[in-house]
Parts: C-alpha cells; sequence; structure tokens
C-alpha cells in the first residue's frame, strides 16, 4: 500500500471520532462563547449584547452565592473525600483473610445510582428520625448530662449551616472508586524500598510518610486534580436532596444554578457566560494546584 | 460492482421510505391523518389516555392519536424546546396552565382562533363554556393558544375528625382551648384555624411529631403563597400595566402570618417532620403526622384509596381577617398545538383531538371519571355525575364559584421561582416579609420587561 493509500485508509478510519468530536463537543463549545455575548432563549434567534451577561452576572446575588457554595464545598469536600479513600485504601492493603470481601463491600456504594443514594441519604440525614442522629443523639444526652451542655444533633439538611457538611458525609460514602485507584497505587510500591527502610531502622509511620506516599503521589495528585473539577462541576445530589438549592439558598452550587438558568428560565446566554466563567475558575484552580504541589509530586520513570 | 449500486440505492430508498413515511403512519393502516401528541403522564393515568383514544378514534374516522410520555413541566421542558428547534415537534402538546403565556410569548404555540373557528366552535361562544379562570389562563394578548384540559380547584380544606376526637378524649388540648375545638366542624376563620393547630400540635421530647398545617406546605411554597395570598385579598399582577405586584400590602400580610408557624413550632422542626411526609400510605394526613390539610383533587383520591375508614371532613379554606371567603383558585392543564406544526389537514386533526378532549361530552366525561378531575368545560356532563358524590361535589361547587388563576404573564415559571424563594428566605428569618416579596417582585419585574422586550415573539 502507498504512502497516500495509506493516509486516505487512516483518515477515513479515524473520521468517527473526528466528525463526532467536531460536532458535538468543538461546535458546541464554540456556539457557547458565542453565545455568552447573546440574549438567547433557545427558541428564538440569537441577539449580540456584548459584555452585557458577564456584566449582570457580577450582581445577581444568587450568582455570587452559587460561587461562594461551590468554593467552600470543594475547600472541604476534596480533602475529606481524598482522605477518606486513603485511609480505607491502607486498611483494605493489609493482609487478612476475606480482602477481596472487603473491599468489594466499600466499593458497591460508588456503583449505586446518584439518583437512588441520594434518596436513601434523605432518609439517614432526616433529623428527628434519621440514623445517623439515632446514632448521635444518645451520645449527645450522655454529654450534655455530664458536662451540663445543650448539644442538639444536627439539622443536616434543614439547617442551613449543616447542609453542606451533610452532602460532604454523604459524598464520603462513594468513594469506592478513588479507593480503588489508591490500592493499586499501594499495590505498586516495591517492598524493596519497604525492606530496605525496615533494615534501617523506620518504623510504620515513617514507612508510610517517607515511602508509600511519596511513591503514590502522582496518583493523589491525579484523584486531588479530578476531585476539583468534579467537585466544581457539583449537581446532582444538591438537585435531588435540596430542591431550588433550599434552605435558604445554602446547596445553590455554581452548575445548579446554571441550570435554572439555561432551561427553567431559558436564558440560555446567560448561562453560557456562567458557563464560560466556570470553565475559567477551573482552569486556574487546576493551575495553581498543579504549580503549588508538583514538587511533592514524585515520579520514579522519566521526564515525571 | 453493479449489484453494490443496487444494494446501495436499495439501503438509500429504505432509508427515505422510513424518514417520509413515518412508523406512526403505517400503524393506523394510513388512512387517516396521525396527530402525535405528548403528555406527561405514566402509570394509570397513561392507561386511562389510551382508552380514551379508542373512544375518540371509533367516533372520528379521519384522524388518529399517538401518545407518548415526554415528561414537561415549569422545570423540565428541555425536550419540547429542542424538538421545536429541531423541527420535529409533535401536533398536540400538554402545557401546564401557568406556562401557556410564556410560551405563546416565545412563539412556541399556534393560534388557535382560526381553527376553532373551521372547527365549527366560535372561539367567543367557546370562551364562555369554559369557567373563567381556566380560559383566561389560555389566552395572552388578546388571542387562545391553547385549550383548558383539566381544572383543577384549589384547594379544599380537610381536617381529621378522628385525630381531633382522639386529642380531646386523651385529654391533649389545652385548657383554654378544650371549648372552643369542635372536631365535627372546620375552623371557619384564620383566628379559629391558629386555635386548632395550637391544640393538635404535639412534641415529644425536642421533637415535633404531630402538627395541624404547614401553611407553606399547599404543593410548594409558591402554590402556598398563592393561596394565602388571595384568600387575604392580594393581587399577584396587574395586567393591565404588566406590573408584577407580589409585594401587594395583602400578600405580605399574608406572608407574615405564615411566618408566625415558623416562629411558633420552629421552622427546622417543622423541615424535620415534613422530610418524613411521603405519598400513598406516607402521606401525612393519613399517617396523622399532620391533621390538617389543603389538598388538590388528587388528595382526596389518595385518602380515599389508601385510608377509606379515615373519618375527615371538608370545607371551604378559613378566612382571614378581611380577606376572601372561600378564597380558591384554578391550576390545570391545557393543551395546545406547536407552532412548528404547519401542515394545514395536521392542525385540523389536531385541533379535532383537543375540542374531543376538552369541550365534548364524550371527551371530558370519558377521560376524567377515570381520575376523577375536571373538565374546565362547564357544560360537561360529567358535573351532574361529580355532584351525586358529596366529597367531589365540595370540589364542584369551589370550581364553580372559584375567581382566581395564576397571573397569565409569560415569565410564570420565574415568577413562582423567586415566590418560592421569598417564602423560604421569609420563614426562615433570613429576610423579612417585605424584604422578601420586595426582592421577588423586584426581580421577576426586570425579567418580564426583559422577556416583552425581545423582538419577534409570537403573540
Amino acid at each position: 500500500m502507498n504512502r497516500s493509500k495509506e493516509l486516505r485508509a487512516g483518515l477515513v478510519f479515524i473520521s468517527p471520532l473526528v466528525l463526532g468530536f467536531t460536532i458535538f463537543t468543538i461546535y458546541p463549545v464554540a456556539a457557547s462563547l458565542y453565545y455568552s455575548f447573546c440574549d438567547f432563549d433557545m427558541v428564538s434567534p440569537a441577539r449580540p449584547v456584548g459584555m452585557a451577561n458577564y456584566a449582570a452576572l457580577l450582581g445577581d446575588e444568587r450568582f455570587v452565592r452559587g460561587l461562594w457554595n461551590t468554593f467552600i464545598f470543594t475547600i472541604f469536600a476534596v480533602p475529606v473525600t481524598m482522605l477518606t479513600a486513603l485511609v480505607l485504601a491502607f486498611l483494605l492493603n493489609m493482609k487478612l483473610r476475606g480482602q477481596a470481601l472487603y473491599r468489594t463491600i466499600f466499593f458497591l456504594p460508588s456503583i449505586v445510582p446518584v439518583v437512588a443514594s441520594s434518596v436513601l441519604w434523605i432518609w439517614l440525614l432526616n433529623s428527628d428520625y434519621g440514623l445517623i442522629n439515632t446514632l448521635i443523639r444518645p451520645v449527645l444526652e450522655a454529654a450534655n448530662a455530664v458536662a451540663g451542655t445543650h448539644f442538639k444533633p444536627p439539622g443536616w439538611l434543614v439547617d442551613p449551616d449543616y447542609t453542606k457538611a451533610a452532602l460532604i458525609l454523604m459524598s464520603t460514602w462513594g468513594v469506592g472508586g478513588t479507593m480503588i485507584l489508591y490500592l493499586a497505587a499501594l499495590g505498586d510500591v516495591p517492598v524493596t524500598l519497604y525492606e530496605a527502610a525496615e533494615i534501617d531502622g523506620a518504623g510504620a509511620w515513617s514507612r508510610a510518610w517517607h515511602i508509600t506516599l511519596p511513591m503514590i503521589s502522582p496518583v493523589l495528585f491525579f484523584t486531588l486534580i479530578m476531585g476539583l473539577i468534579g467537585t466544581l462541576q457539583y449537581f446532582s445530589q444538591a438537585w435531588v436532596m435540596t430542591p431550588n438549592g433550599q434552605p435558604g439558598d445554602s446547596t445553590l452550587f455554581y452548575a445548579l444554578y446554571l441550570f435554572y438558568n439555561a432551561f427553567l428560565y431559558l436564558r440560555m446566554g446567560y448561562a453560557s457566560a456562567q458557563a464560560w466563567i466556570l470553565f475559567v475558575v477551573i482552569v486556574v484552580a487546576t493551575i495553581a494546584v498543579f504549580r503549588s504541589t508538583r514538587r511533592f509530586v514524585y515520579y520514579g520513570g522519566e521526564g515525571g | 460492482m453493479a449489484g453494490r449500486i443496487m444494494s446501495a440505492l436499495g439501503a438509500a430508498a429504505l432509508v427515505a421510505f422510513l424518514v417520509i413515511v413515518r412508523p406512526a403512519d403505517l400503524s393506523h393502516g394510513g388512512s387517516r391523518e396521525v396527530v402525535r401528541a405528548w403528555h406527561p403522564w405514566g402509570g394509570p393515568m397513561l392507561e386511562s389516555f389510551r382508552q380514551s383514544v379508542e373512544v375518540f378514534e371509533a367516533s372520528h374516522p379521519r384522524v388518529a392519536c399517538d401518545l407518548l410520555y415526554v415528561p414537561n413541566d415549569l422545570s423540565n421542558s428541555q425536550k419540547f424546546y429542542t424538538a421545536l428547534v429541531g423541527d420535529c415537534a409533535p401536533e398536540i402538546v400538554f402545557v401546564d396552565g401557568p406556562q401557556v403565556a410564556e410560551w405563546a410569548e416565545r412563539g412556541l404555540l399556534t393560534d388557535l382562533g382560526d381553527l376553532m373557528e373551521e372547527a365549527g366552535r366560535d372561539p367567543a361562544q367557546l370562551s364562555k363554556e369554559f369557567f373563567p379562570p381556566c380560559w383566561r389562563q389560555c389566552v395572552h394578548k388578546g388571542r387562545v393558544w391553547a385549550v383548558t384540559w383539566c381544572a383543577d380547584p384549589n384547594f379544599c380544606f380537610f381536617w381529621n375528625k378522628e385525630a381531633f376526637r382522639r386529642a380531646v378524649a386523651a385529654g391533649e388540648i389545652p385548657a383554654g382551648a378544650a371549648g372552643r375545638i369542635d372536631p365535627e366542624r372546620a375552623p371557619a376563620t384564620l383566628e379559629e384555624l391558629d386555635l386548632y393547630n395550637d391544640a393538635i400540635t404535639r412534641y415529644e421530647g425536642d421533637r415535633l411529631v404531630r402538627i395541624g398545617l404547614v401553611p407553606w406546605g399547599i404543593y410548594g411554597r409558591a402554590n402556598s403563597l398563592f393561596t394565602w395570598g388571595w384568600a387575604f385579598g392580594g393581587e399577584f399582577f396587574d395586567a393591565r400595566k404588566s406590573r408584577v405586584t407580589a409585594n401587594d400590602p395583602r400578600i405580605v400580610k399574608a406572608l407574615e402570618w405564615m411566618c408566625t408557624y415558623a416562629k411558633k413550632y420552629d421552622v427546622r422542626r417543622i423541615s424535620s417532620l415534613q422530610s418524613t411526609f411521603g405519598s400513598a400510605e406516607q402521606n401525612p394526613f393519613i399517617t396523622g403526622r399532620q391533621v390538617m390539610q389543603v389538598y388538590h383533587v388528587s388528595g382526596l383520591a389518595e385518602v380515599r384509596q389508601y385510608a377509606p375508614q379515615l373519618d375527615y371532613g371538608m370545607a371551604p379554606l378559613p378566612q382571614p381577617p378581611g380577606g376572601e371567603y372561600a378564597s380558591s383558585w384554578v391550576g390545570g392543564w391545557t393543551m395546545a398545538i406547536p407552532a412548528t406544526v404547519r401542515d394545514p389537514a395536521k392542525r385540523r386533526a389536531a385541533m379535532e383531538y383537543i375540542l374531543w378532549t376538552c369541550a365534548s361530552a364524550e371527551g371530558t366525561t370519558f377521560k376524567l371519571r377515570t381520575i376523577n378531575g375536571f373538565p374546565g368545560w362547564q357544560a360537561s356532563p360529567f358535573f351532574d355525575e361529580a355532584a351525586a358524590d358529596p366529597h367531589l361535589a365540595v370540589y364542584v361547587d369551589i370550581l364553580r364559584k372559584c375567581k382566581h388563576q395564576r397571573p397569565v404573564m409569560p415569565a410564570q415559571g420565574y415568577y413562582m421561582d423567586q415566590l418560592d424563594r421569598a417564602v423560604d428566605k421569609a420563614v426562615r428569618g433570613e429576610r423579612t416579609p417585605q424584604e422578601a416579596l420586595d426582592v421577588a417582585t423586584r426581580d421577576t419585574q426586570a425579567f418580564l420587561d426583559k422577556v416583552l422586550s425581545r423582538p419577534g415573539g409570537g403573540a
């Protein structure tokens, strides 16, 4: 086969990807950038309005609230879920009988559909009748009796001060996917390193801190970046569990408000502007995390 | 080579055939004009719809109807919008009443006036045959865009006589209220309603385990505010000036009264109790967690189905001081033809099905009998049937006296969202009722002005 025939055959074979990517990714992305400068309601022609959508967003109380909620949620949710997954991975990496069974049990929640798990957690988090507060209540009552305090179980989904904590708590339940990545990374750490360290007199903590964490740091870094991007786009659980971002706009996350603008209020241009701001926020946050944490990441191979 | 060309041509012909002649047309033998209708109901509702289509097709030999379940409501109309933009919308779509004006303004619906005349139904005459609020919700800028299919008399007040009797017998009613609580009689005024509430609400430790009524728990916060706002004599919209009036002093008063419950019983405890509420057997009126309820007619059906032995009473809404007696408003679904339906034969066929379903003796009786719903068409013989049922008769009476419908304006979805937030902020004490409703008024007005200033609307 000569080169031009090879080229033609190659182009034919990659054409589904190229066409699909162009039509379903590049075009919508480019169109949303254009629409972000337009007044567009999806059903009638777009009217260019310059920077009006971006300017209006800056004065929009709910936009600011959504950004703030998402920011706070990300700062807490990403480390908490990573830490939970890491602790679980450490525990499940121990050589125990039934190790595979335990791993499966802890992985299972991550394959439960989001809506189903959200509905389940609505019940678990019920402040008066839920399982979580049923466990907490006697502890608090005992503490109150001893210390003379007046602590009450949290109003998880009904008190604006606790709603984000409730959603973070719930997200720790679905860390199975991250945990599996950590387990794979832990399995890849060479045993020889531990043996050498043991000969040098290193304890368990020292081995974990100086060998395990550096060796799995590329995976930690990867999950940090992916967690950051995913959490900044947090939507489904809030949509199901706390409609309209209530109580008190406490769970009005950025993506939720974007959805309202696009599909409920038919402000597609406004929502496109919001999407582009989120894109910039994610890019900036990712670059910042890359720059600030890169030096903690150890790559064994070349070009890391 | 020739074989390959023939195969390619054959495949192309098959694709063209399937595109031009839809499978739906084939299934009806090709002799009827097929109209597709998108509706938002599944389960038993869908089954009853299918049966009604069979009845329709038996008496209308030139039209066939294909039903398709497509979710569509105030917060979920994406499929309809994309179908419309893609020029493949159905010939008929069910539209939630408050959405009619908005969709008409944005040019999504067909003006039905001429089609009604063509079908031999004069719109002026037809307007008199419908309950006034049911007709009004379909008219925007002087033109008719939809026809009301079902009229929801919102609402009827229910109280659980049994629960009150038990509370009296158990000595749970506070001494001061004991003589003034009569389990056999509904509270007639707001003052009495407050008294009944105080008497029946119960705590176990710091948990609220039973409440009388949650004023903002009537099918969502926005619908609750509509209900009490009108009951207090307020108006939500000035159609003449296109002004949003959510901060009407009487609506502010209504919200202030709603907030008294949030303070008295603690909004967080109420929310906690509410989050245990469900439907069917978990309906709080049936479980006894909420002993007074303001119900849509579907609430009555649920109570009858799941608690046939429950002893309850039905009455008009308690009257606020200086407010409206037996206040109520009409909600419900309408049927419309999307603007992209251009084929005159399809339009005529769609109109034929809509008029049969919404404004004929057979259509309104058959379908609505199966779901205990009411037509918006006053002349329906179904009302005679309903009046014979003592419970449904209460709703028929409410419907006949009903004065209000949600504001007919092209920003209704946004408006309801703002009212919902205003109630949430006020009952949680984040804003005063006045502040919350001022914000809702300001934001909705800005949104409405923008919609109205868009060129190229259909209305």
